[in-house]
């Protein structure tokens, strides 16, 4: 899809996106919950996508912006009283921030090196968030009583996917999108074309730093009890590099499909079977990489992208 | 007398860093592969000296030759029929590989053996003696002088056998090697049989001096990271080194901090490391 | 092809979603329960698992609840994250319209869980939770049956306070998770109230590599008694770590780990003279409807699993025969409504009952406050319960001897 657009894949969009809206008014608990979740994955693992699947850089890090996000706002919270969008815009910010001083040096650092510094740097302000106790209550874990309704949760999380999903799609069309896959095609190359790499980058990790930490920080008050270990957790970041993968990296829907596929089997399975789905999860990694190693983005994008040519007469 | 007991704790402790770091530091060194799975197995070396133990009554330091053996097959086949498939293929393939590989073999070992900590207490766990005031425990002592010979010998075998210049030379360029003859996938599984054999090694070790449970894999895969950073990716005396710094570093900031602050003091340490010097503390690190 | 994609989704989703919906059968009563089978604590999620399994057969096995009611449990993995368990009490309410829950394992995975529990103002009596903060929320629908974390581990810091010579100092090391953390604050204040000065207190992670440094900061300050926060694998790795830096005060104990057969199996001579709190032993004078004395429950317990329960699968069966003791006692049926639940929540605050584990009375915010706290020492390789005088069997073996005189 290569016209800027939008078409008729926006219009789809938006009439999912109403349906969706409006679902939780005749519907109730536990779907809401489910689909509250899966929203919040395709905005966690959208934003891995947007970075790492256009660019090729493998993050370990990023769950260091669900923790920022998640305690700066749950002290604003707790603490000081300020109103819940202040918390999480603040919340933003800080994960903002951090991703630029972070970001400035760690993106020259190529492949596993960029990999690790991230992840050093979560573990990190893990401890960090253990130690403090004064702020952060440390091991005990941090309590937030305030918290919206779960149809607020619902909508906002919507939108939220909504917008990272947008994002990507219109990134993917304009110059900022070009500058990405031509960093991942051959970084060099780009360079001495006259691409400002590093600033592509970093305006890249800076801005899905900042929907991580939004997304981070309101997770944790809908949660209303957190720990370091929680929000700083690897796995957080390892699910949204999964769901990712299995979407297939680099195109605009691989978070949606992956998430909600990716959510629903670890729902219907995982409560009893998790072993088992972790297995199989694990095997199929093995398989397809084995099998198909260019393929799990090469392969799935074209899929897509042949198959997104627009039919005739078909709505 | 309290700072050379800890000074002394994070040398040892640096040894048996740099013994289940090492094999980490090779197979990045000659195939570019981040191990991943590199945690599940110490783990595997854990568990087989464990039932050997139960089972058997098996002494651990005879269960030795069975976990070297066991991991160094687990390691070649790994290598020969599934990861050589991406020899090829930008890093990023053989992360991913890895870390699918690190999801099947810890969740098999849980639903095998379940998540119950486990251990070996022998007559002589704990024993130790002391110099100067200093006390030693003679497993970890051990534990060292292995992890110093360990690493020796893989130094020499890459220096000086023809098997070690042959890894050497397909680790530099493996089309030249091709070239030149050399079978570069036996290779490859060759050298990830040897460091799987080492990690196994290191496993066997570690299971008699704290507990150990499938799902034990993954911090041991991060610190074998941070190791091998320290010391330089790819530069096998640099495990030492980095095991060593992040031992002794460790132990220091515990007494003069606390542990938890120990632990983020090492992070930071580490993420600055790849931000000023990304060749670790020797600078022979490769650096991609 | 993205239409088709996205709207052919859809469906598939909401297929997947009611197909996992399940029916209930007419004369069962379904119970629900999140708990850790894999994770950090997938070991004392399994025992608690097995403490259910076993009050669900024994009283099956009588005709059921009621006489007529078979129970049915419904046991989903939390991955012991309490966020994840809170999600599966949602599920089992919302999707599996479980009558009842059961409390699951773990301070952490339990304070989320019930919170969830408590919006859908469920029931729920935990017998494997106690941190202090689960009562202070102001909760009607939970309950637990052990005593609070701090609480807990009174009955062990009492012990010390009678021994002869009676130590004077203590050392406090815990890992930084909720109930070793509230353990530790516990070990304090009853070191106070015994008059036993703290000359050193340091909570680690849980994720600490190596103990033998941090356990040398407490050795440095020659403590008399070291006190430890733990679970199992910390309670291991302690006893490990100080035999290796020798370090040997006269007694140690553990807010939790003894307890577990794995303990002595796994370390053999070590554990010996090792002190843990409880909250119940065979021993104890107890007896109640559906398995009788403490003794028989250990009996039954151990011929049907092959080990002996520790006090956590008391605590939770304890638990269970209250839950059902009101269910009957209120004459209620399967298929319970929003009002049955709350004439339950307020039988619960009544009720005042012995059981095979002990007197069970739940104050206003949820907490046990009939159960006295327990103390045991592996003497011979062996459990046995060594406070409070009463109910001991044996006095307690001190100081330990140092390590290289074993």
């Amino acid at each position: 899809m290569n016209d800027r657009r939008p078409g008729r894949g926006l219009i789809i969009g938006l009439i999912v996106a109403v349906v969706l809206a409006i679902m939780p008014l005749f519907t109730m608990g536990y779907y809401v919950n489910l689909l509250t979740v899966i929203f919040y994955w395709i905005g966690l693992a959208g934003c891995w996508n947007l970075m790492c699947g256009y660019t090729g850089y493998i993050d370990f890090g990023s769950a260091v912006y669900t923790g920022v996000g998640s305690y700066v706002s749950g002290i604003l919270l707790v603490r000081l009283g300020f109103p819940l969008p202040v918390c999480t815009l603040a919340a933003g910010l800080a994960a903002l921030l951090i991703a630029v001083i972070v970001g400035w040096p760690t993106l020259r650092l190529r492949g596993a090196y960029f990999a690790i510094a991230t992840f050093a740097l979560a573990e990190a302000l893990k401890q960090v968030a253990e130690e403090w106790t004064s702020m952060t209550e440390g091991g005990i874990g941090l309590t937030v009583t305030y918290r919206l309704s779960d149809i607020d949760y619902y909508w906002v999380y919507l939108g939220l996917a909504g917008l990272v999903v947008g994002l990507t799609w219109w990134i993917e069309h304009h110059k900022h999108g070009y500058g990405l896959k031509a960093i991942n095609e051959d970084e060099e190359a780009a360079a001495q074309v006259g691409v400002n790499t590093h600033m592509v980058k970093l305006k890249t990790y800076a801005l899905t730093a900042f929907f991580i930490g939004i997304l981070g920080s309101l997770e944790a008050n809908r949660l209303g009890y957190f720990k370091p270990e929680d929000v700083f957790d690897i796995h957080i970041t390892i699910k949204m590099v999964i769901m990712s993968l299995f979407g297939g990296m680099g195109t605009v829907l691989s978070p949606v499909i992956g998430a909600s596929i990716l959510q629903i089997i670890e729902d219907v399975l995982g409560a009893e079977f998790i072993n088992y789905y972790l297995v199989i999860i694990g095997v199929i990694i093995v398989v397809v990489i084995m099998f198909l190693p260019r393929g799990l983005v090469g392969a799935l994008s074209k899929i897509f992208a042949r198959s997104s040519r627009p039919k005739q007469g078909v709505i | 007398m309290l700072f050379l007991q800890a000074l002394t704790n994070g040398i040892l402790l640096g040894g048996i860093y740099a013994l289940y770091s090492s094999g980490f530091s090779l197979m990045f060194g000659v195939m570019g592969v981040v191990n991943i799975a590199h945690g599940e197995m110490i783990m595997l070396g854990a568990f087989i000296t464990y039932w050997l133990f139960e089972i058997a009554k098996l002494d651990p330091f005879l269960s030795l030759p069975f976990s070297l053996a066991g991991l160094f097959a687990l390691g070649y086949l790994l290598q020969r029929f599934i990861i050589n498939r991406v020899a090829d293929e930008p890093p990023i393939a053989s992360y991913i590989l890895t870390f699918g590989i690190h999801l099947v073999l810890a969740n098999i070992a849980l639903l095998a053996w379940t998540a119950d900590p486990r251990t070996v207490t022998t007559t002589y766990s704990g024993a130790n003696f002391s110099v100067i005031g200093i006390i030693i425990p003679y497993i970890k002592l051990v534990t060292f002088f292995i992890a110093v010979g360990v690493v020796g010998s893989l130094y020499w075998l890459l220096n000086h056998s023809r098997m070690g210049r042959a890894i050497q030379a397909t680790a530099q360029d493996r089309e030249m090697a091709r070239l030149m003859g050399i079978n570069v996938r036996q290779i490859y599984a060759v050298t990830l049989g040897i460091g799987a054999a080492i990690t196994g090694l290191a496993g066997s070790f570690v299971v008699t001096f704290r507990h150990i449970e499938p799902g034990m894999g993954l911090p041991y895969t991060i610190t074998a990271f941070c190791v091998v950073v320290l010391g330089g990716m790819g530069y096998i005396p640099g495990a030492i080194i980095g095991g060593l710094t992040l031992g002794v570093i460790g132990s220091l900031s515990t007494i003069f901090l606390t542990s938890g602050w120990s632990m983020a003091v090492t992070f930071f340490l580490l993420f600055m490391m790849l931000i000023f010097r990304p060749a670790g503390i020797t600078g022979k690190g490769i650096v991609e | 092809m993205k239409k088709r994609l996205k709207t052919g989704l859809f469906p598939i989703v909401l297929a997947l979603i009611f197909m996992t919906g399940s029916a209930q059968a007419a004369e069962e009563l379904t119970f629900g329960t999140a708990l850790p089978l894999t994770g950090l604590f997938g070991k004392g999620g399994e025992l608690v698992r097995d403490a259910y399994t076993l009050w669900m057969e024994t009283v099956n096995a009588k005709g059921g609840i009621s006489g007529k009611y078979k129970i049915k449990i419904i046991i989903y993995d939390d991955q012991s994250n309490p966020q994840v368990s809170a999600k599966l009490i949602e599920k089992l309410v919302i999707q599996d319209k479980v009558d009842l829950l059961l409390g699951g394992y773990g301070s952490s995975q339990v304070m989320a869980a019930s919170a969830a529990a408590e919006r859908h103002k469920y029931p729920m009596i935990s017998g494997a939770a106690s941190s202090n903060k689960l009562f202070d929320r102001g909760f009607k629908y939970y309950f637990a049956t052990l005593g609070k974390a701090t609480d807990e581990v009174k009955g062990i810091v009492d012990v010390f306070a009678s021994v002869v010579p009676k130590p004077k100092t203590v050392a406090i090391v815990g890992s930084n998770i909720p109930f070793t953390a509230l353990a530790c604050e516990g070990y304090k204040r009853a070191a106070k109230q015994n008059g036993l000065e703290v000359v050193h207190f340091e909570l680690f992670p849980i994720s600490l590599q190596d103990y033998n440094t941090m356990l040398l900061k407490a050795k440095a300050k020659n403590p008399d008694v070291l006190l430890v926060g733990s679970h199992l694998g910390v309670a291991m790795r302690v006893t490990k770590a100080m035999k290796e830096i020798d370090f040997n005060p006269k007694a140690v104990a553990f807010s939790y780990g003894p307890t577990i057969p794995a303990y002595i199996d796994g370390l053999k001579g070590d554990a010996e003279y090792m002190f843990a709190a409880s909250e119940w032993t065979p021993n104890l004078p107890y007896n109640g409807p559906i398995f009788g004395s403490a003794a028989d429950f250990n009996a039954t317990y151990k011929k049907r699993f092959g080990r002996f329960p520790d006090y956590l699968q008391a605590a939770t069966v304890g638990g269970a025969i209250v839950l059902q003791t009101a269910f009957e006692e209120l004459g209620l049926k399967p298929g319970l409504g929003q009002a049955d639940r709350e004439r339950l929540m307020k039988k619960l605050h009544e009720i005042d009952m012995m059981t095979f584990y002990g007197q069970i009375h739940f104050g206003e915010d949820g907490a046990n406050v009939a159960h006295p706290p327990v103390a045991v020492q592996v003497q011979d390789g062996k459990l046995v319960n060594i406070f409070p005088a009463e109910a001991a069997e044996a006095k307690p073996r001190y100081p330990m001897p140092a390590w290289k005189k074993r």
